[in-house]
C-alpha cells in the first residue's frame, strides 16, 4: 500500500537529483518515507536519496518497490505549478501509479524492479570536508564549464579551492575558511573531475544551501545537500579523474 | 616532413613527387592545387572539364577531389587506390585504379600552383557522443558502440518481412540483424527484430543469427520479451560514453 499527498516541487527535486544519472529508477517506499539509489550506466556516479514521510502532507505506506521511468514522471511534473498538491496513490490491481493533480488524473504504469540491481556505496576514506553555499559552488562550476570539462577540487587546512584549466583560460575559485560554512582537514587534498557530472550534481541546489563536500586524493568526492525543506537528503558520489601527466 | 614546390612546370612536378611522396613504407600524403580535367571509369562514367581544385592523395591511399565550394568532394577513390604519375601531352598525369569494383580515374595537371608532400601522424580517433547524431550512422562508423569486432557488411538489407536496418558480422563471424529506432523501443520492434531474424535463418540458411534491438531507451518489458526470444538489445544513446581512460568509475573504489 502507498498513498501521500505532497507538493510537486518535492517530486521535481526528486526528479531533478535523479535524472542525470539514469532514466528509471527503483523507488524503496517504506512508512519512514521514499528512498532510491541509483548508479550511472557509465558507473561514474551515483545518487542517494531519501525524502522523509515528514516531507509529505499525507502519507501512507507499506514497505514496497515503485521502478519509475523518470522522463514520464517529469513530463507528469511538468503539468503541476510550483505549490500544487500532487497525491500519489499505488494501484496494485493493475501495477500504476495514479498521480492526481487539481482534477486531472494520470496513471502511470510501473516498470518491473526485478531488473534494477541494489547498487552498493563504496567504502572511502575522505578526509576533507568543506561546507560551501550552492550559490558560491554554482558560480564556480559555470565559470568552469566555459573554459574545460574537468574541474579540480583542493581542500586544504586553510580553504577550499576549485580550478579548472583549458587551453587558453584558467578559473579559480578560492574561498578561505572564513567564507565557508565549515572546514576540516588534516591537510591538502586534490580529485579532478568532469564538470559535465558535477555540474549535474550541484544543479538542485540552489541560493545559500549549504552543500557538503567530501573529498581525498584522487578518490571520488562525496557531496551531500538536502532537499524538500530539510525533509530530504542527498548524497552523490562521482568518481574522479585521473590526473593527467 | 613536409615539402612543398611553387608553380612546377610539368616535368618538376614530377620529379618533386617522385622525389618525396612516398605510397608504400612511411607513406605521404600528397595534396596538388591547380588546374585539372579528370576522367573516370567506373560503376558510372563521368568527366569533368578544367577547373581549379585541390586533389588529395592520403596516406592510405584514398583520393579526395575538391573544388573551391561546397562540403562534398567532386570525385573520390577509396583507401587503397593505386595511383602512378607519368607526363603525356606536357601534361602531368595522375592514374589510379583499383579493382574491387573495377575504377579508374584519370586525372591532367596543368597550371600547378603548389605541390605538398607531408608525412602525417594522428592517432586519435574521432570521439561523438551521439545524443543528437543519427544513431544508424554512429553505429556504421563505429560499430564497437555496439559490439567489440561487429562489422557492418550492409544498411537497409531487404527481405522478404521488410528491410533490416543494418546487417553485419559479429567476431565469431556469426550474422547480427540489427533493427534501429529512434525512440523508445515498442514491443512491435520486437516482433519485427524476430521477423528480420527468422528471415535472416531462412535466407542464408543457418540456424545462428542474432537480432538486436537498439534504441535510446528499451523499457524492461520490451527487453523481457527480446530475452524471452533469445534477442538481444543495446541502449544506444546512453550507452555511447566517450571512451575517457581519464575517468575512473565508482567500481574502481
Amino acid at each position: 500500500m502507498f498513498s501521500a499527498k505532497v507538493k510537486s516541487d518535492v517530486i521535481k527535486g526528486i526528479i531533478d537529483v535523479t535524472s542525470p544519472l539514469v532514466n528509471e529508477a527503483k523507488f524503496n517506499i517504506s512508512p519512514k518515507g521514499i528512498s532510491l539509489r541509483a548508479v550511472d550506466p557509465a558507473h561514474v556516479a551515483m545518487v542517494d536519496l531519501e525524502v522523509k514521510n515528514k516531507a509529505f502532507e499525507e502519507y501512507k505506506a507499506d514497505e514496497m518497490e515503485l521502478g519509475i521511468d523518470l522522463d514520464k514522471l517529469s513530463s507528469i511534473m511538468k503539468l503541476a505549478s510550483a505549490g500544487d498538491m500532487v497525491s500519489l496513490e499505488y494501484d496494485e490491481d493493475t501495477n500504476r501509479l495514479i498521480i492526481k493533480i487539481g482534477n486531472l488524473v494520470r496513471r502511470m504504469g510501473l516498470i518491473d524492479t526485478a531488473g534494477m540491481p541494489d547498487s552498493k556505496m563504496p567504502n572511502l576514506d575522505l578526509p576533507a570536508k568543506a561546507v560551501i553555499k550552492a550559490s558560491e559552488l554554482t558560480q564556480g562550476v559555470r565559470a568552469s564549464e566555459a573554459v574545460s570539462d574537468h574541474l579540480a577540487l583542493t581542500i586544504d587546512k586553510e580553504s577550499f579551492e576549485l580550478y579548472a584549466e583549458g587551453d587558453t583560460d584558467t578559473v579559480n575559485l578560492r574561498l578561505p575558511k572564513d567564507l565557508l560554512l565549515e572546514l576540516s582537514s588534516p591537510g591538502k587534498y586534490k580529485s579532478l573531475f568532469s564538470i559535465d557530472y558535477f555540474s549535474n550534481m550541484i544543479k538542485p541546489v540552489k541560493g545559500d544551501d549549504p552543500v557538503t563536500i567530501l573529498l581525498g586524493n584522487d578518490n571520488p568526492v562525496r557531496v551531500d545537500f538536502d532537499i524538500a525543506d530539510k525533509k530530504g537528503h542527498v548524497t552523490y558520489l562521482l568518481a574522479p579523474r585521473i590526473e593527467s601527466e | 616532413m613536409i615539402k612543398h614546390v611553387l608553380t612546377p612546370t610539368a616535368s618538376e612536378a614530377l620529379k618533386f613527387i617522385e622525389k618525396y611522396h612516398r605510397s608504400t613504407a612511411d607513406k605521404t600524403i600528397l595534396i596538388i592545387i591547380g588546374e585539372c580535367l579528370i576522367n573516370y571509369h567506373g560503376r558510372a562514367r563521368s568527366l569533368l572539364d578544367w577547373g581549379e581544385r585541390i586533389v588529395m592523395i592520403k596516406q592510405d591511399g584514398t583520393i579526395i577531389v575538391h573544388q573551391p565550394v561546397m562540403r562534398e568532394p567532386v570525385n573520390w577513390q577509396p583507401a587503397g587506390t593505386i595511383t602512378r604519375f607519368d607526363i603525356k601531352n606536357h601534361l602531368l598525369n595522375m592514374k589510379s585504379y583499383h579493382t574491387h569494383p573495377p575504377e579508374k580515374m584519370n586525372i591532367s595537371f596543368r597550371d600547378i600552383k603548389i605541390i605538398v608532400v607531408a608525412s602525417l601522424h594522428d592517432h586519435a580517433q574521432l570521439l561523438i557522443s551521439g545524443m543528437e547524431t543519427d544513431i544508424v550512422n554512429e553505429i556504421v562508423s563505429n560499430p564497437g558502440v555496439i559490439e567489440e569486432g561487429l562489422r557492418i557488411s550492409k544498411r537497409e538489407k531487404h527481405v522478404k518481412s521488410g528491410i533490416i536496418d543494418l546487417f553485419g558480422y559479429d567476431k565469431n563471424h556469426v550474422p547480427v540483424v540489427i533493427e534501429v529506432k529512434r525512440s523508445q523501443a515498442t514491443i512491435s520492434a520486437v516482433q519485427q527484430l524476430r521477423m528480420y531474424v527468422n528471415d535472416m535463418k531462412r535466407d542464408i540458411e543457418t540456424a545462428n543469427v542474432r537480432g538486436i534491438l537498439c534504441a535510446p531507451k528499451i523499457p524492461d518489458m520490451v527487453k523481457k520479451l527480446l530475452s524471452d526470444y533469445g534477442l538481444e538489445w543495446r541502449e544506444v544513446e546512453r550507452r555511447i560514453v566517450l571512451p575517457d581512460d581519464k575517468q575512473k568509475t565508482l567500481k574502481d573504489f
